[in-house]
């Protein structure tokens, strides 16, 4: 082939402009520390970059939802310490009350106190986060859940919980409501509850109760009414008569699947009433001792019924107690599975950070050594060229 | 003597000549284009003398131009081809960083925006994380608009290239029949000798051509060349040129068609022309920007739909029902300017999951329509009549017509191209977003049973009595009824929906429990819409639901990325493919100063020895003159 001068001129230019090209890309992905600068140089790392950075932030958020769940739970589970410590107090002095051995004034004396828990319950029921949205109402959480009225202390909020997403498939509760804490607890022993009667003239007290074969119970709203001193017969919803018996005191009533202790001496016409349980507020439990502890009683009859009433608020307090346990058991679960998702979530992000790096960025010891060949081509490309250019036949003529 | 001194001058001139011709070569080394010139030396005719013959002298035989037609041709169609990718490669090079770029990126203002509404469902009562949330859907609307402003850039450049491309085309042709005109008057060749500057001026003009689109020739016998565009459109003929024109198109003026413009009605050439700068415009314009923008637009309506649609199932902070949050361009439907029926075309989306990245042209043909795509051109089957009880539905779009159509009657179908500079933020109040659902379900706190109802889920928000209070009354463990009315039987877990609103009951209830459903009045705690749209915005939207909005933008840059790097390997490939060509034409017509320098020395010597030829001549009849001088 001729080769003429434009052709060697072109040629070198042609070696030049690649050989500058090179250099520019190594360059800049030198400059950048990335490997991929525009999708072009790699397009499906490109891709997998874009959305592995968008899987980041992702994950990252999670990790936002998550602090935000456990800093609300958080103020929960403190705003429950002091709910169960309220409930304890009440309890101790419930007990205390309880005793023949106080005269009218001391249960005057822990009625007061017992007011002042209850002013302390309020406020906790009523806690606030640092936005001022009540911890307790549901969703409606500007609106204050907890309102003292004459007929007791009534809820405003609902019964919404709500949930925050801390990983793709995980959402966890971050509140519960008031209605749950405070006023959907199990009635009585859980299953069923016990009353006396309000016209009996006897001192029959009773016990808890408990179900000795749950299968034998059926649940409905019984009534064991006292014939005599010591006969008896218990009735069902319907007036029908279950069973009928002889009362010994210490000797357990049993019907049905359960067993009813009764102790002192009921007088004939005595009733004593067995519901089935529902739900119980806290509130009205406490204001329920209050309202006992008040009243002025005179030993026999008058205090057997301060007996039975304050024995089944103690029963209810017993249940509160165990459902503020129950409840922060829950938050404690949901503390755990929000940090072993964190822990996943932080685990991922690491993954996907180490991936992302693998892809994008860029290894400088070969792109340095790179950069150093390329560099050594051009200047031997540009010294061939000069040399061959000298070269020209008129230098001899 | 005399013969000797003939011979003599003969050599001379002839030399002179030659040596013409290598100075001319030497001159025009560097001169684009030139073809350079040899002298043909030819031994004159012998005399007889006798029996010998005794040569005359030399004769030159005329400038010859080395030129090689095929050889130029080859260069002219490796140009085209290298011009076409490097047009392509650097438009796609504006558009391949638009997608991708790590700040300004689509994913991550996506991601952002998202990861705002997170912040809203975290806290729904936080003016602050709804304001973030308006602040980032405002950033996404204006995201989707740069890069939709960045297309009508992109495009525009496009646009200026092609109407330059034609216009230096047209000149181009315009002078090529004025050089045949040139050629033809500078007398019909004998010997096959045309004037070599002319020629070399034609070559330079096709070349230039081929720059810009792909040509085809023909040489004529009488010196002219015809060139030929397209699919064998004429552009010169002899000495006659068409005009390239730029015209917009039928349907919208933003778009350019080029038309051939000669004694005819105007042909439209748009879809014929390869090659060279217009071609890879052209290409570009068709293969690229136009999926991209249709891509992006995809994009946009599956996220604003989404988002509206389920923005309309919940209740913002005020306890009003949500509005939706975008403003969504609709499909548009242009009817072509020529048409002569009176039909009107009205398009809406019918199905996310089926749209495709892609225009379509609606065609009557005197019985029924006919829907095509623009970018394949492959026929779409429609189902349904095309009245508004039953209209057509293809790719996701529903389409109704109405009027009478005529035959031949065209409609452009732009179904996303407008939505990404046309989204727009309708919600200017943070406590418009509605993060609530508007009705709420709890259990009575009287309940004996363990059952438990689920918050409540709206499946229809226009139900008229979906703020109603409804209550499901147990009869018993395994009936209930609603409101007081029916006996339907109880299954845990299973669906009750009850005006709009769906929940389930589990456990085991009792006797006489009641759960209520009833509006979500100052619910402003509530995230379950909020939860909603997350979930909704996530999920396959795309595609037949198997591509979700992030999906879809990583293959968008995938896929320009792809084609980007496709064309700059081919630039490179064709780079080299036209260097060849030109070296191979460039070692034919080429100037060698070295060879040059030879020849120089090769005639110079042999002119200093016909000139020494002269003088001997001389001497030997100053000899014979001194001989009789005696």
């Amino acid at each position: 082939m001729r080769i003429t001068n434009n052709t060697l001129r072109m040629a070198f230019l042609g070696a030049l402009e690649q050989a500058q090209q090179r250099i520019l890309k190594t360059q800049t992905q030198v400059s950048t520390g990335l490997r991929v600068n525009q999708p072009s140089d790699d397009p499906f790392a490109a891709a997998r970059i874009g959305e592995l950075g968008a899987a980041l932030t992702k994950l990252d958020q999670y990790q936002t939802n998550a602090d935000a769940a456990r800093h609300r739970l958080g103020l929960e589970e403190e705003a429950l310490v002091a709910l169960g410590n309220d409930l304890q107090r009440v309890r101790e002095l419930t007990v205390q009350g309880n005793s023949d051995s106080l005269g009218n004034a001391d249960r005057a004396a822990i009625a007061a106190e017992l007011r002042q828990r209850l002013e302390s319950l309020i406020g906790v029921a009523n806690a606030s986060d640092a936005a001022g949205n009540y911890l307790f109402a549901g969703y409606r959480e500007t609106t204050l859940p907890f309102l003292s009225t004459p007929s007791g202390i009534v809820y405003a909020g609902d019964s919404g919980q709500r949930l925050v997403q801390i990983s793709d498939n995980r959402f966890v509760a971050v509140n519960d409501s008031g209605e749950k804490v405070f006023q959907r607890i199990p009635s009585g022993n859980g299953t069923f509850v016990l009353a006396a009667a309000s016209g009996n003239t006897g001192t029959g007290v009773l016990g808890r109760g408990s179900v000795s074969d749950p299968a034998a119970y059926v649940a409905d709203s019984y009534s064991i009414d006292f014939l005599t001193p010591t006969d008896y017969e218990i009735h069902d919803g319907g007036g029908g008569v279950v069973a009928t018996g002889t009362y010994a005191e210490g000797q357990a009533i049993a019907f049905g699947g359960v067993n009813i202790e009764l102790s002192g001496a009921p007088a004939a016409g005595d009733g004593f009433s067995v519901t089935p349980s529902s739900s119980h507020d806290l509130f009205t439990t406490v204001q329920n001792l209050i309202d006992a502890f008040e009243t002025p009683v005179a030993l026999g009859t008058q205090s057997a019924q301060l007996h039975n009433r304050v024995g089944q608020s103690l029963a209810d307090l017993d249940q509160d107690l165990e459902h503020v346990i129950d409840v922060r058991a829950d938050i404690g679960a949901r503390l755990q599975s929000i940090d072993q998702e964190a822990s996943l979530v932080d685990g991922f992000s690491s993954q996907v950070t180490q991936t992302l790096s693998g892809l994008r960025d860029l290894d400088y010891a070969a792109a340095l050594s790179l950069l150093t060949q390329q560099l050594t081509g051009l200047d031997a490309a540009q010294q061939t060229f000069v040399r061959t250019q000298s070269l020209s036949l008129f230098r001899f003529l | 003597m005399a013969d000797i001194l003939k011979i003599g001058v003969s050599a001379l001139l002839a030399q002179q000549r030659a040596l013409a011709a290598t100075s001319n070569n030497i001159a025009n080394a560097n001169t684009d284009g030139y073809s350079r010139q040899r002298v043909e030396l030819a031994a004159r005719e012998t005399e007889r003398l006798g029996t010998a013959f005794v040569g005359t002298g030399v004769y030159s035989g005329g400038v010859r131009r080395l030129g090689d037609e095929i050889l130029a041709d080859q260069l002219r169609i490796a140009s085209a081809g290298f011009h076409r990718s490097d047009t392509f490669a650097s438009l796609a090079a504006a558009l391949d960083n638009l997608l991708a770029d790590q700040n300004t990126g689509l994913n991550n203002s996506l991601q952002s925006f998202v990861n705002a509404l997170q912040n809203v469902a975290d806290d729904p009562s936080s003016s602050s994380a709804r304001q973030v949330f308006l602040s980032e859907a405002r950033n996404l609307v204006s995201r989707f608009d740069s890069i939709d402003r960045r297309l009508d850039d992109i495009s525009g450049d496009v646009n200026a290239r092609i109407t330059g491309a034609a216009a230096e085309i047209t000149s181009l042709g315009v002078n090529i029949a004025d050089l045949n005109r040139q050629i033809l008057a500078s007398g019909v060749p004998v010997d096959g000798t045309l004037p070599p500057d002319l020629l070399d001026q034609r070559d330079r003009l096709l070349q230039r051509l081929a720059e810009l689109v792909q040509v085809d020739t023909a040489a004529q016998r009488d010196g002219t060349i015809s060139v030929f565009i397209g699919s064998g459109q004429v552009l010169v003929l002899g000495t006659e040129s068409s005009e390239l024109a730029v015209t917009q198109s039928p349907f919208s003026p933003e778009e350019l068609e080029v038309v051939l413009r000669g004694n005819g009605p105007d042909i439209t050439v748009t879809r014929f022309l390869s090659g060279g700068e217009l071609g890879g415009a052209l290409d570009f314009r068709r293969e690229l920007l136009a999926p991209t923008r249709a891509g992006l637009g995809r994009i946009a309506t599956g996220l604003a739909t989404t988002f509206n649609a389920l923005q309309g199932n919940g209740i913002d902070l005020n306890g009003a029902p949500g509005t939706d949050l975008f403003a969504v361009p609709p499909p548009e439907a242009l009817a072509a300017a020529a048409n002569a029926g009176s039909a009107a075309v009205a398009v809406a989306v019918a199905d996310l999951g089926g749209l495709e990245a892609t225009r379509y042209e609606l065609t009557y043909d005197g019985a029924s329509y006919l829907l095509n795509r623009t970018d394949t051109g492959a026929a779409v089957a429609m189902t349904g009549s095309g009245t508004a009880l039953d209209p057509f539905l293809a790719d996701g779009l529903s389409i109704v017509v109405s009027g009478a159509a005529a035959a031949g009657d065209r409609f452009l179908i732009r179904s996303v191209d407008q939505v990404p500079g046309g989204l727009a933020l309708l919600l200017g109040d943070p406590n418009e977003i509605a993060a609530a659902a508007p009705t709420r379900a709890r259990a009575a706190l009287a309940n004996t049973g363990t059952a438990a109802i689920s918050a409540g889920a709206v499946i229809d928000p226009t139900d008229p009595n979906l703020l109603s209070t409804a209550t499901i009354e147990f009869l018993d463990p395994t009936t209930y009824s609603i409101d007081g009315a029916g006996a339907f039987a109880y299954t845990a877990g299973a669906d009750i929906d009850i005006n709009g609103t769906r929940v389930q009951i589990t456990g085991t209830p009792a006797a006489g429990d009641q759960f209520v459903i009833e509006a979500n009045a100052g619910g402003v705690g509530d995230n379950r819409n909020a939860l909603a749209l997350l979930d909704g915005i996530a999920s396959g939207i795309l595609d037949g639901g198997t591509a979700t909005l992030q999906n879809a933008v990583a293959r968008l840059v995938t896929d320009v990325g792809v084609r980007t790097a496709e064309t700059n390997n081919r630039r490179d490939a064709q780079s080299l493919v036209l260097e060849q060509a030109r070296r191979e034409l460039e070692s034919v017509r080429g100037v060698n100063l070295d060879e040059e320098a030879g020849d120089m020395l090769r005639y110079e010597q042999v002119y200093q020895a016909a000139a020494k030829t002269i003088a001997v001549a001389d001497g030997l009849f100053t000899s014979l003159l001194d001989a009789l001088r005696r």
